[in-house]
């Protein structure tokens, strides 16, 4: 047993942090945060020059060079530098399907794309009536002549506005338990039929709802068998591997907070460090910093080992996002009104506060709500029963 | 802090209550209560002590209080005996788990009139013992799922067999208030009735067993157990609806709240003037949950004596107030540093050994008289009016 | 990275494991209440060489680090194993610093201990093992101070720990000054590494417990495993303590792998790990209890043997809202500006 981060995996974060250090500026921040925009071109496509969406997929799709561990270490810089990631680690894993269930038009047309960072793709599951139960997605695929013709609605089809293609889970077929009706398809937002309607969040990052009235495809848009939907959702989940972000928000709130309260001195001129209230959360954020660091680096040790995990990665998944909640409740309190301030410059450390407020809630319902990692937990890791 | 304003129940009701504090202090005082701990025991004192305290409550005119005056009882509204309750529990006195509370009002309700008088009559004058024996092993959270069985006889009579488990004070019971399945066809909700049995029936059996803080509780064995048809409580199969009555009666949260309220006020009166920010960080947390608890306890006693039924209130009430006397015990432990992790003592003593027995003991408020889980559920299904937890 | 145990640390798990099990399994605990020391265990803990095991081998141990110590502890922990390992271990890797080691206590043949508070007027108070320890370690007016002597007088406890108090008179000082402040803190350090490993032993057993009685339990004819709010809770607690576990084994291994670009760093991860590992093995305990029902405040069910000593084994220190105090200390340096109002 040992917790020494290997020597390559350092290295390799020493590379992250010196790129971002070079491209993702506090101009590039600055303008996500006015924008609201969950991506950054300029950041996705430096990485991708450096070989790094390719390098993420597994080796024997024509990937490699980097492991679990290593692409830990790069969703948790890009965390902690508050840098947008969800390009990246969705253009990782739809590259990984494609690599893996393409057809040759796609492996030949879309991947090369993807893997270069030109275009970026969209997951098109979330409906408005198909939220954890995603397996209920109504929006239909029917045949029409060689191709197929689509109707429906996504909903926080995230990232739609900057992306080439949605990859669209759709329902092929009305006769059978709906796990096995499904059918993937990657869907050109340039296509007649496909419309797009911003939705603004909480946080004030942006998403979108997708419409599809009447779009055709042909069958070459298709991924993985008819009504074979179900199965290409298990690989996309087995690809993620438990490393691909979103388990760092309380890491990131700790280095912030502490900078903030070393910085900073409350109305009698005392160093907000020395607030015995401040002291405690920030003692209590720091264990749970730590143990969700912890939870995420089992996640990608054991993926490194050549084991899938589902459990490891809802746990960790599941403590990192509840910990920032009860850490943000707390640190937003001890801040007083100065929580509540809103700032318009991202270098303005105390407004961070407030932004995590609004930003924390959505963190236990995306990416698998906390009920569902659950779900997942007490029945697969610890063998209770399913109730109904 | 010097003390907390408690709970407030009306004019009327005042004036009652000091006079009972009065008797409290005096019934307990030094050195009739010295001597005299049980600690195998519930209530914590010896049974010829707790007989003797139970009596002069009766002749004082303490027990029954909103028990139809006719039948012996104080013709009071039940706040009244919110107020019996949560002065016993305060004072720690041996009047909560007695036969005018725990027994008396079904009987009251649903008994013939010889019932009535010799357990009605003998719970409000204090001279009766008894317990309620519910609970199987198998119908906990899921009490309908009753086991034992009580098959008539040609004579009209019942012969009783099967288990009962977490009996209060069984040992020393004269009368004992179960319930059965009569019917043996039934499952479920039907086919079950309550008797009223004699502890001295042959072949009612009583073990005695440990729970994790000393004092007993009871498994009461019947044992094909005969007992004449007079021994029916109420109509036969129409047990549940009987007893659904009787445990709704029981969670106004009174002696809780008494509990809490002693625990409390002696926690802070020993961190009086304690500048230890964490120590008042802590303390505040309680006193706000306190009148919190409060709210909850004064509400439900309003809604009884305003005649109605209050459910989901009354599930709430239960939530607020175990869970506060339980992490008062918590709380209090953790200020007292490792001096409370020594041989606990019992309610009343000196505070580290008060709340190493409060660690434990207040385990159970949360379990019993329906677990909070299932308490939840109500306040979810009743109270909120969400559809429930689907099942297959 | 790797965070599987080696070969040879699963072996240290499955022989302590076994060796808990096999001589004072659960239902023989009791057995040994309320002095909560079973003497047969300790022989064979000696006879495995446990007691001598993390001392280094320049003063005749078997040199193994805290890592293996803390596997072994866990696991004896898991079985609430009556056994003073972890208060002996740590006294007799500090007496052997500063040559005072024994053999006597070095194989076990006597039980040493550390006592976790500050003597006052030659005076220990509720010093862990001391109802059964013959060699105290104290540090009493920054002296560290060895006393040799009978046992002291058992206490009666809430975990059924063997807990004494001890006076001091006729010890033996065995280091002054800077030096003793700092053997004895690091001595308190490695206690809480070890005690945190061990309370996450007892959070894992308790939570075994319940998992294994909500699976078999049933009401309204389903296992009332299968309703989500049992489901859930469950799930929250195991997460929990995966990372109380991956923490302690982090603290145990800090302490073994001296960082000189983060001197602290093995002493503030010792703190976070006692401080998650207590709360996580008091809430194990505690839910699994909860979801007994009433049997689970029943003597005779052995769930609340685990909710006594989740609380018994940590609080023996000190409250823990003074060591999260204490935690924030190391993290950012101690308050230096006069106290606040309401501080202190």
């Amino acid at each position: 047993m040992d917790f020494t981060p290997s020597p390559t995996a350092e290295q390799f974060g020493d590379e992250v942090r010196a790129l971002l250090a070079r491209v993702y500026t506090d101009e590039r921040r600055q303008h996500a945060h006015d924008t609201g925009t969950m991506h950054d071109w300029e950041l996705h496509r430096a990485m991708a020059d450096q070989g790094w969406i390719r390098q993420a997929l597994p080796e024997a799709l024509g990937g490699g060079g980097r492991g679990p561990e290593e692409l830990a270490v790069l969703f948790r810089e890009l965390e902690l530098a508050g840098a947008p990631y969800d390009g990246m680690s969705i253009c990782t894993m739809v590259a990984s399907v494609l690599a893996h269930a393409g057809n040759e038009m796609q492996q030949r047309e879309i991947l090369p794309k993807l893997l270069s960072g030109e275009s970026l793709i969209a997951l098109g599951y979330s409906e408005p009536d198909a939220g954890s139960d995603v397996a209920a997605a109504r929006t239909r695929a029917v045949r029409d002549g060689d191709g197929w013709q689509i109707d429906g609605q996504k909903i926080f089809t995230s990232l739609a506005e900057e992306s080439e293609w949605v990859f669209l889970l759709t329902r092929t077929n009305l006769d059978v338990p709906k796990h096995r009706g499904l059918t993937f398809f990657l869907v050109p937002t340039s296509a007649p039929g496909f419309e797009l309607q911003p939705i603004r969040t909480l946080s004030g990052k942006r998403t979108n709802m997708t419409f599809y009235d009447g779009v055709h495809v042909g069958d070459e848009w298709r991924v993985g068998e008819v009504d074979g939907g179900w199965q290409v959702m298990l690989v996309a989940l087995s690809f993620e591997r438990g490393v691909a972000g979103g388990v760092r928000d309380a890491e990131r709130l700790l280095a912030v907070a502490e900078a903030h309260a070393r910085a900073g001195v409350d109305d009698d001129g005392r160093p907000l460090l020395e607030q015995p209230t401040r002291r405690d959360a920030l003692a209590r954020l720091a264990i749970d910093a730590e143990v969700a660091d912890l939870l995420a680096s089992r996640a990608a040790w054991v993926a490194a080992s050549g084991r899938l995990p589902g459990v490891e990665g809802a746990a960790s998944k599941l403590f990192a996002t509840e910990a920032f909640q009860r850490s943000v409740n707390r640190l937003v309190d001890v801040a007083g009104p100065a929580g509540l301030v809103q700032a318009h410059a991202v270098s303005d450390l105390s407004a961070f506060y407030e932004y995590c407020y609004r930003f924390a809630p959505v963190t236990t319902i995306y990416g698998g709500t906390s009920e569902i990692q659950r779900n997942l937990i007490a029945q697969r890791g610890l063998g209770l029963p399913r109730g109904s | 802090m010097r003390g907390l304003p408690g709970l407030t129940l009306g004019p009327e009701v005042e004036a009652f209550r000091t006079d009972l504090r009065e008797f409290l202090r005096d019934a307990l005082r030094e050195p009739a209560a010295a001597g005299t701990r049980d600690v195998t025991d519930l209530t914590g004192w010896e049974q010829a002590f707790e007989r003797e305290v139970v009596q002069a409550a009766g002749a004082a005119g303490y027990l029954g209080v909103s028990l139809p005056a006719a039948l012996g009882g104080g013709g009071k509204p039940p706040s009244w005996q919110a107020a019996v309750s949560y002065e016993a529990a305060y004072h720690d006195a041996p009047l909560i788990d007695t036969a005018a509370v725990l027994v008396a009002p079904t009987v009251a309700a649903f008994g013939t009139d010889a019932q009535r008088d010799t357990v009605v009559r003998a719970a409000c004058a204090g001279t009766v013992n008894a317990c309620i024996a519910y609970t199987e092993s198998g119908a906990g959270s899921d009490l309908s799922n009753i086991e034992t069985t009580a098959s008539e006889q040609d004579d009209g009579g019942f012969v009783l067999d099967g288990e009962k488990v977490f009996v209060t004070g069984a040992h020393k019971a004269d009368w004992c208030c179960t319930i059965t399945r009569t019917d043996p066809s039934s499952t479920g909700k039907r086919g079950l009735s309550m008797f009223l049995v004699d502890m001295t029936t042959p072949d009612v059996e009583i073990e005695r067993i440990a729970t994790a803080n000393r004092w007993t509780l009871s498994t009461v064995r019947f044992v094909g157990a005969r007992v004449d048809a007079d021994a029916l409580l109420g109509d036969a199969g129409n047990g549940w609806r009987q007893l659904s009555g009787a445990l709704l009666a029981e969670r106004s949260g009174a002696a809780w709240l008494g509990w809490a309220t002693r625990t409390l006020e002696a926690l802070l009166d020993s961190c009086a003037g304690t500048r230890n920010r964490v120590a008042r960080d802590a303390l505040a947390d309680l006193v706000a949950r306190w009148f919190a608890a409060v709210g909850h306890v004064q509400r439900v006693v309003a809604l009884q004596d305003a005649g109605s039924a209050p459910f989901a209130e009354g599930a709430l009430s239960k939530v607020c107030v175990t869970e506060l006397l339980q992490r008062i015990g918590r709380v209090g432990a953790t200020l007292l540093g490792p001096d409370a992790l020594t041989a606990p003592g019992w309610f009343g003593d000196a505070l580290p050994q008060w709340f190493a027995y409060e660690v434990v003991e207040r385990l159970h408020p949360t379990l019993s008289v329906g677990a909070n889980e299932i308490q939840r559920t109500t306040i979810a299904d009743v109270g909120l009016g969400l559809p429930p937890e689907p099942r297959t | 990275m790797d965070l599987d145990p080696t070969d040879e640390q699963q072996s240290i798990v499955d022989v302590f494991g076994d060796l808990a099990e096999s001589t004072v399994p659960l239902d023989r605990l009791r057995d040994h209440e309320p002095l909560g020391f079973a003497p047969e265990l300790w022989a064979r803990l000696v006879a495995v060489g446990a007691p001598g095991m993390a001392v280094p081998e320049t003063a005749g141990g078997a040199g193994a680090g805290l890592l293996d110590l803390a596997l072994a502890v866990e696991a004896l922990g898991r079985r609430l194993a009556p056994a003073p390992l972890v208060e002996h271990a740590v006294a007799a890797r500090l007496l052997a610093q500063v040559d005072a080691l024994t053999p006597e206590v070095l194989d076990g043949a006597s039980v040493a201990t550390l006592a976790l508070r500050r003597a006052r007027d030659q005076f220990a108070r509720l010093v862990p093992a001391g109802a059964v320890a013959t060699t105290v370690v104290a540090y009493d007016g920054l002296q560290l101070v060895v006393l040799d002597g009978e046992p002291g007088v058992h206490v009666a406890n809430l975990a059924s720990a063997p807990l004494a108090d001890r006076g001091l008179d006729g010890a033996r000082v065995v280091a002054s000054g800077a030096l003793a402040t700092s053997l004895y803190r690091q001595a308190v350090d490695e206690w809480r590494v070890l005690t945190a490993s061990a309370l996450v032993g007892l959070g894992l057993g308790a939570l075994e417990i319940g998992l294994r009685y909500v699976s078999e339990r049933e009401q309204f004819g389903v296992p009332i495993g299968s309703f989500q709010a049992l489901q859930h809770t469950l799930a929250d607690v195991s997460v929990a303590l995966d990372g109380a576990q991956l923490l302690a084994r982090k603290a145990a291994w800090a302490h073994d792998t001296v960082d000189d670009r983060a001197p602290d760093r093995a002493s503030e991860l010792g703190a976070m790990a006692f401080l998650f590992a207590a709360e996580q093995a008091q809430r194990a305990s505690d839910r699994a209890l909860h979801f007994h029902g009433g049997y689970g405040f029943m003597e005779e069910y052995d769930i609340q043997l685990f909710y006594r000593r989740a609380k018994g084994w940590a609080n023996v220190l000190d409250d823990p809202a003074r060591e999260y105090t204490r935690l924030a200390d190391l993290r950012y340096g101690p308050v230096t500006a006069t106290a606040s109002p309401g501080g202190g």
